[in-house]
């Protein structure tokens, strides 16, 4: 584990509150998506594809801060579309960070050099780039469509790291990854100097591009197995060591689909990041509203039986550390021993 | 929803820009959550002639007055429009989720070495 001890604290002290009010469904992370434009097309992304007026639409930043107050969770991410091309994405950070909310902001690193540059961050404990970064330089640039990108990322989080601001990569596996090449990409990354890495296999979007190269679950867990059975102490990732163990098939969980509840230009999207099933006006709506029980692979609903992904598991995770002394025993042990 | 108001179905085949959708086929729950998937803009005719042509991207046939919700070609909305007034949907843009992104790199990274390969076009960039 590689998050701070301030962050580690005021996550469990949140979800220790909420479960001492006895609330049966809050969110840990808000995924927040000011627009949906993007510098790349990657090939497995099912975000994107909109028309154009859609793709020049974008939140306030009003708008942005009173989804994060109605929300209420810890945690902001700002995915996309490419945040780094919001044109507030200054004034929406600084907003976010006198909050106090812990912000990872995910960029493809294209334009965070530039942006660094011109001074629009200022490094917080509560700021960290979540870099994409989907593997070793060929396989980064095979899964984001173009050349030259993994370079350009590798040298913006070198920027970053100089100036003192925490960095972290978010990776997604698809099928055919090879555990050691994704394990010399972990040694990669280490000694860049990123504070931690975030590992999830990719959600089948309906609408992606490349529609042959999603893992199943059964695939799924044996890639992570492969490749964390024996993790170096070395490696710090920045995700919940029980929400790993799920992917290698060492814990069996639920999906916590309002755990990282989704705002963008439409409302808030019903049930979960991945899925579209639908948009609430209010997060009070989404949450007393949505069918719940027509999620999660329990549920037997088709486009949730090979999902894995980490925006519906690792809630779960998190809760099971604060829900059972099991939990929390398996927690400790990993987190003290390295070992998954 | 009477047979005399319903929209048709879409046809089976994947939905492509400019294939209309407009009759008395099917229900028109069917219709609009075709309209509501699909990553193009559409053409919503009201019953009294009138039109909207833009994005749907929310529907709700749970609601006391079950609606849909669109931004026009402006960018402009969202206009919140109820089921009862729909007299028809056509699938007048184009699909953006059908495009050839991947298909084209993986050929231009194989006719091309990797300096050439490098300028994909991006989303709305």
């Amino acid at each position: 584990m590689s998050v701070p001890v301030s962050q580690m604290w005021a996550v469990a002290s949140y979800v220790i509150r909420q479960r001492l009010k006895g609330r049966k469904r809050y969110p840990l992370v808000l995924m927040l998506e000011p627009l949906f434009r993007c510098n790349l097309a990657c090939a497995g992304c099912g975000k994107i594809q909109y028309p154009p007026q859609i793709l020049r639409k974008h939140l306030t930043v009003g708008q942005c801060l009173k989804a994060v107050d109605e929300c209420g969770a810890p945690m902001v991410s700002i995915p996309g579309g490419e945040p780094l091309m919001y044109p507030e994405i200054g004034p929406l950070v600084e907003a976010l960070v006198a909050r106090k909310k812990y912000v990872y902001l995910c960029t493809n690193a294209i334009l965070l050099k530039e942006r660094l540059e011109e001074g629009v961050f200022r490094p917080s404990k509560y700021l960290s780039f979540s870099v994409h970064m989907d593997g070793l330089k060929e396989e980064h640039d095979d899964a984001v469509c173009r050349e030259g990108v993994y370079d350009q990322a590798v040298e913006a989080i070198r920027e970053a790291l100089t100036r003192g601001f925490r960095v972290t990569t978010n990776t997604t596996l698809f099928d055919g990854a090879s555990p050691i090449r994704m394990q010399m990409f972990f040694d990669e990354m280490m000694d860049l100097g990123v504070e931690g890495m975030m590992v999830s296999p990719g959600y089948s979007y309906s609408k992606a591009p490349d529609q042959e190269h999603f893992l199943r679950r059964q695939k799924t867990q044996e890639l992570f197995r492969k490749m964390l059975e024996n993790p170096k102490r070395r490696w710090k990732f920045n995700q919940s060591p029980l929400f790993l163990q799920f992917l290698m098939g060492k814990q069996d969980f639920e999906c916590t689909p309002w755990g990282n509840p989704t705002y963008n230009i439409f409302g808030w999207q019903r049930p979960c990041y991945l899925l579209q099933e639908g948009y609430a006006e209010t997060f009070e709506e989404l949450i007393q509203t949505t069918r719940w029980e027509q999620y999660g692979r329990a549920s037997g609903n088709e486009k949730c039986q090979d999902c894995m992904v980490h925006c519906g598991y690792e809630p779960t995770a998190v809760n099971h550390t604060f829900s059972s002394l099991r939990g929390l025993r398996d927690t400790v042990a990993a987190t003290l021993t390295g070992k998954l | 929803m009477s047979g005399e108001d319903a929209l048709a179905r879409a046809s089976e085949s994947p939905l492509k820009g400019g294939d209309a959708v407009i009759g008395d086929e099917g229900p028109l729950e069917d219709v609009i959550d075709r309209a509501f998937d699909y990553r193009g803009d559409v053409t919503l005719v009201r019953r009294d002639g009138s039109e909207v042509v833009g994005y749907l991207f929310n529907r709700n046939a749970e609601a006391a007055q079950p609606f849909v919700q669109m931004f026009d070609c402006a960018g402009d909305g969202p206009f919140t429009i109820r089921y009862a007034e729909i007299r028809a949907i056509r699938f007048t843009g184009k699909d953006t989720a059908a495009g050839k992104s991947y298909e084209a790199w993986l050929r231009r990274k194989a006719e091309h070495p990797p300096a050439e390969a490098a300028s994909e076009p991006a989303r709305g960039a």
